[in-house]
């Protein structure tokens, strides 16, 4: 069974993974918390996660195997 | 209500002017006139193609290799594979230029995205991207699951990549989950919804079902954002710098486009 999902979203939790890795890649971070926008802080790393089939040859290795 | 039958009745559609051209399943397969999608289609329009089980992307692929075997091969046994190391990705990162051009880190990645072929009882495994290569694709790791379910949940999977409300994009998962139990597409893509409703804790957890697995670039990425620096660092020894650079721009590049949405 999934966890109720009609809670308010944790955005403290966001704030603090976020902050916990500024020192490292902060430059990556600075441009989301000017947004101060969490819900697009959010929606961007959703983005990196939900994937999908798109497998095809791309060129390289079509002309790596040509060779 | 998703079931077995209506993925196949679905399928079904895109056997038309199919005919076997020989009595080995295998050369038959080979035989097909497999047609590829664009490799530069976004996610979602991938999506769209995937609803209908077009035969250009891996799903409608192998739903018709599925039907193809299922009408002309019955005694055959099949099972669908999930690919959790893929061959080509290996391929591509022996061959990649040093320092790699951004061209070869994109496929790199392509590579890397989720996969499915059809297996045999023995083993063995058909890659309809062996056809257009012209050699026989056998994958490392696999993870086989029956057939039509599998094809189901990944249906799933593309309903909720097109789904906007975001508790109904969890729903459907679920539902994809329940239909064919831990696949990594289901946990990957769970690992998005949960982040967007901003269940953070829910997320690390499909996140790390999925790399426990398939530890691939993108999912360790999104771990590290998500605080775990061990996949930093497993990201980092894995891939060259100029990967993490990139995956870097695409999400600030996200941020960007969602803040410009949300303007206009």
């Amino acid at each position: 069974m999934s966890k109720d999902i009609s809670q308010e979203p944790d955005l403290n939790r966001v704030a603090e993974i976020l902050a916990a890795m500024s020192d490292e890649d902060r430059q990556v971070m600075e441009s989301m918390m000017k947004a101060k926008d969490l819900a697009t802080v959010r929606a961007a790393i959703s983005q990196v996660c939900a994937r999908n089939f798109s497998h095809n040859v791309g060129d390289k290795v079509k002309e790596t195997l040509k060779k | 209500m998703i079931t077995e039958d209506l993925m196949r009745e679905m399928a079904t559609a895109n056997l038309l002017r199919i005919v076997p051209v020989s009595k080995d399943p295998i050369e038959a397969l080979y035989g097909i006139n497999w047609t590829a999608g664009d490799t530069s289609m976004d996610q979602m329009d991938i999506a769209k193609a995937n609803i209908w089980l077009e035969p250009i992307y891996c799903l409608g692929r192998l739903a018709l290799a599925a039907i193809f075997m299922e009408k002309y091969f019955p005694a055959v046994e099949i099972s669908s594979a999930e690919v959790l190391e893929d061959y080509l990705a290996n391929f591509m990162a022996s061959i990649m230029s040093d320092p790699p051009l951004p061209s070869e880190l994109h496929e790199l990645l392509m590579y890397e995205e989720p996969h499915s072929v059809l297996a045999f009882k023995d083993g063995t495994q058909f890659d309809p991207l062996s056809v257009g290569l012209g050699m026989d694709i056998q994958h490392p790791r696999i993870e086989s699951y029956p057939i039509w379910k599998q094809i189901g949940s990944s249906w799933l999977c593309s309903q909720a990549l097109l789904e906007q409300n975001r508790h109904a994009k969890l729903e459907l998962l679920e539902q994809a989950e329940e239909f064919c139990p831990n696949t990594t597409l289901v946990a990957e893509n769970k690992a998005g919804a949960y982040m967007l409703l901003g269940d953070v804790d829910r997320a690390i957890q499909e996140l790390d079902k999925a790399i426990e697995r398939r530890p691939v670039a993108r999912s360790l990425f999104g771990s590290y954002l998500l605080g775990n620096q061990n996949s930093y660092r497993l990201l980092t020894d894995k891939y060259p710098p100029l990967l993490v650079e990139l995956l870097k721009q695409e999400v600030k590049d996200n941020e960007q486009r969602y803040i410009a949405r949300a303007r206009s």
